[in-house]
């Protein structure tokens, strides 16, 4: 007597269900890690930028994974439900003719994994945003780096289809153009289009008292973290963004020290802040501390189009003089170990003589 | 105004040949530092001479051109130098311009070595950092 056709249709179903189901998380876990991967690689790069990533950025890695994932599911449903092929089928492969084209086919794969990997990574390579910067451009990520990532990776799922259990060996090269795109895509859509960021001038500093300031190294950073943000910031804000200190109008790599040890001292912090805002540049409001006065005419201008810093060494020791453009403003700023002065430039100011003066 | 470009293998042996010795740790000549002396008599020696032989450097004796050496001296020893930096949305820029006495070297870093250009007139060192500030791959 045969097996009852109930048990076997359901042993059927289940057995579909439980395949189905493998194949989905095989086509997670390709995608995880693919989308993870690109993900961990952008991350390094805002690190190194100095910057904490936005919020939106966060939601790269389910939009990609859920997307790729659910796109690939539906379209690996028909192929399971009406084809021949399942676990079994493996189990009597042989060697034919037929199993060396299979072969070549997935040599084939590595080759095409290979090819699509260095024309996406050139491609996202150029050029490619990451963040916007002080000069209100963009952070491009290295060429090689980029072209490095991609290859790997492609290389990488291509060695995967040389694997004997190779389900979805179709859809992977499809699958890794298809999540390259989206990455692109998303991070697009995420940082807008470079040329637009490229195109941007700064808004300027804007109409009011011209800016004469002298700082301190540690009442710098701090003004400089102030303007670095878009909202007011609590002391506790300001000691974390004091700890990795960003590129905005007012940083000068020779104050990170100072910066790190008001991170790491509320008293000083608070000193710094107070004389601040005795001086007129920050207030603090029910949310925090924000620019005031001429900091907020500094603010206005967002960021600087480009910067020119002269270091001139003689025998009597060396200075240095930068002069940044701010839309139609110039600032000119003279940064030492210990202090910094600002001064607003105006029409008629000689820009060769000021910075190269005595 | 003469414009050289020379790798930092024909600035090594250049130095060597002229006898100058910069003085380090000097601003424009750092990269120099990096770079193993040129053996003589060297195939490496014969290549570089030969390079700068084409492009009247060096002298049909093999020393290096007179022109040459005096830009390289005023590089390892200047008076002054104004190193200027340009920063932009196409990355950054560096130009130095070394003065001594009454004249000027400009010399800035390329690929594999520096490009000169000498002598700029000490009295127009004004005009020569106007006009980098506006021509430099950063100008608006």
């Amino acid at each position: 007597m045969g097996p009852n056709p109930i048990a076997k249709g359901i042993g059927l179903i289940v057995s579909g269900v439980v395949f189905i189901l493998a194949l989905f998380l095989k086509l997670c876990f390709t995608t995880a890690l693919y989308a993870t991967l690109a993900e961990i690689q952008r991350r390094v790069q805002v690190y190194k930028a100095n910057r904490r990533p936005p919020v939106r950025a966060i939601l790269l890695i389910p939009v990609v994974i859920l997307f790729v994932s659910a796109v690939l599911f539906l379209i690996s449903v028909p192929r399971f439900i009406f084809g021949t092929m399942n676990l079994q089928a493996l189990r009597g492969l042989q060697i034919n003719p037929m199993t060396v084209v299979w072969i070549g086919l997935r040599f084939g794969f590595l080759l095409a994994a290979l090819v699509l990997g260095l024309v996406l990574g050139l491609m996202i390579g150029r050029g490619f945003p990451v963040l916007k910067d002080r000069f209100g451009g963009v952070l491009v990520a290295s060429k090689g780096a980029h072209l490095t990532f991609w290859t790997a990776a492609f290389a990488l799922a291509g060695f995967f289809r040389l694997m004997p259990w190779g389900i979805v060996t179709y859809w992977t090269v499809w699958l890794l153009v298809l999540a390259a795109c989206l990455v692109m895509g998303a991070h697009y859509s995420l940082y807008g289009s470079y040329r637009e960021a490229y195109a941007r001038t700064s808004a300027g500093l804007g109409s009011g008292d011209p800016i004469r300031l002298d700082l301190d190294a540690g009442e710098a950073v701090v003004l400089s973290a102030i303007l670095g943000s878009r909202g007011a910031l609590t002391e506790q804000a300001l000691a974390h963004s004091l700890r990795a200190p960003d590129a905005s109008l007012l940083a000068h790599p020779a104050w990170a020290e100072r910066a790190h040890a008001l991170a790491s001292d509320p008293a000083a912090l608070g000193a710094v802040l107070s004389s601040l805002a005795t001086r007129g540049l920050a207030g603090k409001s029910a949310q925090g501390w924000g620019p005031a006065g001429a900091s907020l005419r500094l603010r206005s201008a967002g960021f600087c189009d480009r910067a020119a810093a002269l270091t001139v060494k003689g025998p009597s020791g060396s200075r240095t003089r930068v002069v940044q453009w701010l839309g139609p403003s110039r600032l000119l700023l003279e940064p030492g170990p210990l202090t910094l002065t600002l001064r607003e430039l105006v029409p008629g100011d000689s820009l060769p003589g000021l910075l190269a003066g005595e | 105004m003469i414009e050289i470009s020379l790798s930092l293998a024909e600035t090594r042996w250049a130095l060597q040949r002229s006898g100058i010795a910069p003085r380090m740790p000097s601003p424009i000549l750092e990269p120099v530092e990096a770079v193993p002396e040129v053996p003589s008599p060297s195939p490496a020696e014969s290549e570089i001479v030969k390079s700068l032989q084409a492009r009247g450097l060096a002298g049909a004796d093999g020393s290096p051109n007179p022109l040459l050496s005096a830009a390289l001296e005023w590089l390892s020893a200047p008076d002054r130098v104004w190193s200027l930096s340009l920063f932009g949305r196409g990355g950054a820029e560096l130009v130095h311009l070394a003065m001594r006495e009454d004249a000027a070297v400009e010399c800035r870093r390329s690929a594999d070595g520096f490009r000169l250009r000498f002598p700029v007139p000490a009295a127009e060192a004004d005009e020569w950092l106007s006009l980098r500030m506006r021509g430099g791959a950063h100008g608006s």
